[in-house]
């Protein structure tokens, strides 16, 4: 007779047999049980890499409340006030790639004043470095770049008191540090604006620990807006554009998105008022079936994005499970595939060499 | 022989007729063709084997009615201009309603930016906004197509600012004239107007004549003196059985200098005489 174990009991969902080999692995109803519920009622709020804008999107269709600290004027249409950074995140804060990135922005918002070394020089107009690209055309003078930056972190901070659940999607563990402020920054010094020195900026490439570290700082400051707030993680699939760590791209990418992981496994487990959906194994992993990438490899598909926002949507009741979160056609242009979303990091691309079509 | 400009309007092509009525030497070397629509009708045409044709019966109708002809050939005139067609300052104020940016001295009166109901937004988004809500109109939108028809160089003459008085009329109400003015933002909120209509006629290929600087007061207001106020104009503008829209003979004599200096301007020599 066979002692009792531990797996004796378990779902299905526990077994690769079960769970995987024979689910439904378009809709995978059990891959994801919510720990955080959200209704239409909760008031969300989205931050983080490409990614996010998609969660933003679907929870926007889904008819949930999504937050919006930084509104755009009624008058400006759609894909204008996208370029200006609006209505992609909750607040205008352009793409947070790095744990690292939100938790400066956070404790600056808790400081309510704006650093001034946010402010870089593009040619003769001035932008704000920590979101690089929310001003397209740069701003006139370093003035007016404080001047809204402080109005960004006083409504982002307004929007904060307001919401009860924060969905934070994890892009990269790479970042560009100022080394006189110990400030990160999403894109490098001197690619959107500013100047590269090398003797003040220096790379880095954040360890699980320090991720984790991130992380558990972003939960506290979060709750010092809202001590009831809960923190939803997410990775993007979405691989790195570029790395300066000196490995191959696609090795840096795994090692990125695996810190992450395991950063955002380890805060989750056994902490209450968080929780982990699975973005990244629903693009990436060969049993989720695809190829939900676009042929260069990199942007997710609309397909792609669409089931996994389904998958998370009728996880949370909020769908059947076919919702689409936006009216992007079925199979784009390539170009089509990567204009979708605001990415910073796709700014790099440019700085790569083109192959030699004689070689 | 006369060169020879189109102009496409809608009412406020009253103030350039009176004008040459007037004076018809104003416009000596030039013979012009006056086409009037109502609302958006215009847009309810099409370009092509250089006419403007219907393609509504209202369209067709306001055609005969007010120019005696459907279609209307373009394609014997060197410049065009649209006169008023819903281009005008309206966008520019709404725009104010909802959001501030950092030029408006206003902005310095106010204590706690962040709980302000307008956004606050940067200058250059300003701009991009209001000169995407101009593009929309039907002056511009037209603009763009006699472009891309490729018959001449188009230019885009606004509607007036409202008459001074109407500072105290619903219609100003609405647009908030008044608390833009008393917030000392009328320069500031005229500049980006100014800029947008500029941006949006270059951006549909046409140049854009401002009203004239010697007609507006208070910056976003028109001089009684170059009004129309004794004319029984459209009830479009008409408030109390006065008309606060619309401007006069004077004010349409400026107009027409600039428009025929712009197209004297941008015609080569050698197509001086072209017309056949």
């Amino acid at each position: 007779m066979t002692e009792a174990h531990p797996y004796q009991d378990l779902p299905p969902r526990a077994y690769w047999r079960t769970g995987v080999a024979l689910a439904d692995r378009l809709a995978f109803p059990d891959l994801y049980s919510p720990r955080i519920r959200i209704t239409p009622a909760t008031r969300v709020a989205t931050a983080g890499s490409c990614f996010a804008q998609h969660i933003g999107r679907a929870l926007v269709a889904a008819g949930c409340a999504w937050q919006e600290a930084e509104p755009p004027p009624p008058q400006m249409p759609r894909d204008l006030a996208e370029t200006f950074g609006y209505a992609l995140f909750s607040a205008r804060t352009g793409n947070i790639y790095t744990a690292r990135a939100l938790r400066q922005l956070l404790e600056e918002i808790v400081a309510g004043i704006p650093d001034p070394s946010c402010v870089w020089a593009r040619e003769d107009r001035f932008i704000d470095a920590f979101r690089p690209t929310v001003e397209p055309e740069g701003l006139a003078t370093p003035d007016e770049v404080l001047l809204l930056r402080d109005y960004h972190l006083e409504r982002t901070a307004r929007m904060l008191t307001a919401t009860d659940v924060f969905i934070f999607t994890l892009g990269l563990t790479e970042a560009w540090e100022d080394g006189v402020t110990g400030r990160v920054y999403p894109v490098c010094p001197g690619v959107a604006g500013g100047n590269f020195d090398p003797a003040r900026h220096r790379f880095v490439n954040f360890t699980t620990a320090q991720v984790l570290a991130d992380l558990i700082a972003i939960h506290a400051l979060l709750r010092r807006f809202n001590p009831g707030m809960a923190l939803m993680l997410t990775v993007s699939p979405v691989p790195l554009t570029a790395t300066a760590s000196g490995e191959h791209v696609l090795t840096a990418t795994t090692l990125s998105k695996a810190v992450l992981r395991a950063a955002a496994g380890e805060f989750v487990a056994g902490r209450p008022g968080t929780d982990y959906f699975p973005s990244f194994e629903l693009v990436t992993h060969p049993a989720a079936g695809g190829p939900w990438f676009a042929p260069n490899l990199r942007s997710v598909t609309p397909e792609g994005v669409a089931r996994v926002m389904s998958v998370f949507l009728a996880a949370q009741g909020l769908a059947s499970g076919t919702a689409a979160p936006d009216s992007t056609p079925a199979e784009p242009e390539e170009d089509a595939a990567e204009d979708d979303v605001i990415c910073d990091d796709l700014l790099l691309q440019a700085f790569a060499p083109c192959p030699d079509p004689s070689a | 022989m006369p060169r020879s400009l189109c102009l496409i309007g809608n009412s406020h092509l009253v103030a350039l007729q009176l004008a040459l009525a007037q004076d018809p030497a104003r416009a000596r070397g030039w013979s012009l063709s006056f086409h009037g629509f109502r609302g958006r009708t215009v847009l309810d045409t099409a370009i092509r084997d250089g006419a403007l044709h219907p393609l509504t019966p209202r369209a067709e109708a306001e055609m005969r009615r007010y120019s005696g002809q459907a279609p209307i050939p373009l394609d014997r005139h060197q410049a065009f201009a649209l006169v008023g067609l819903n281009v005008k300052l309206f966008p520019a104020l709404t725009l104010w309603k909802s959001a501030r940016w950092p030029d408006l001295p206003g902005l310095d009166a106010i204590p706690d930016l962040a709980a302000m109901p307008p956004a606050l937004i940067s200058t250059p988004a300003a701009e991009a906004a209001l000169t995407a809500d101009l593009s929309r109109l039907a002056g511009l939108v037209m603009a763009g197509r006699l472009r891309r028809a490729g018959l001449g160089p188009v230019f885009v003459l606004p509607q007036p600012h409202l008459h001074r008085r109407a500072l105290w009329t619903d219609l100003a109400r609405f647009y908030g004239i008044g608390r833009a003015l008393k917030a000392g933002d009328g320069a500031a909120l005229a500049a980006l107007w100014a800029r947008a209509l500029t941006r949006a006629a270059k951006a549909a290929g046409a140049t854009a004549l401002p009203q004239p600087p010697e007609t507006v007061t208070a910056h976003l207001m028109t001089h009684p003196a170059f009004m129309a106020d004794d004319w029984s104009g459209p009830e479009n503008g008409r408030e109390d059985g006065r008309d606060h829209a619309h401007a006069n003979a004077a004010h349409g004599a400026l107009l027409l200098d600039r428009l025929l200096t712009a197209a004297e301007a941008r015609l080569p020599p050698a197509a001086a005489g072209a017309a056949a």
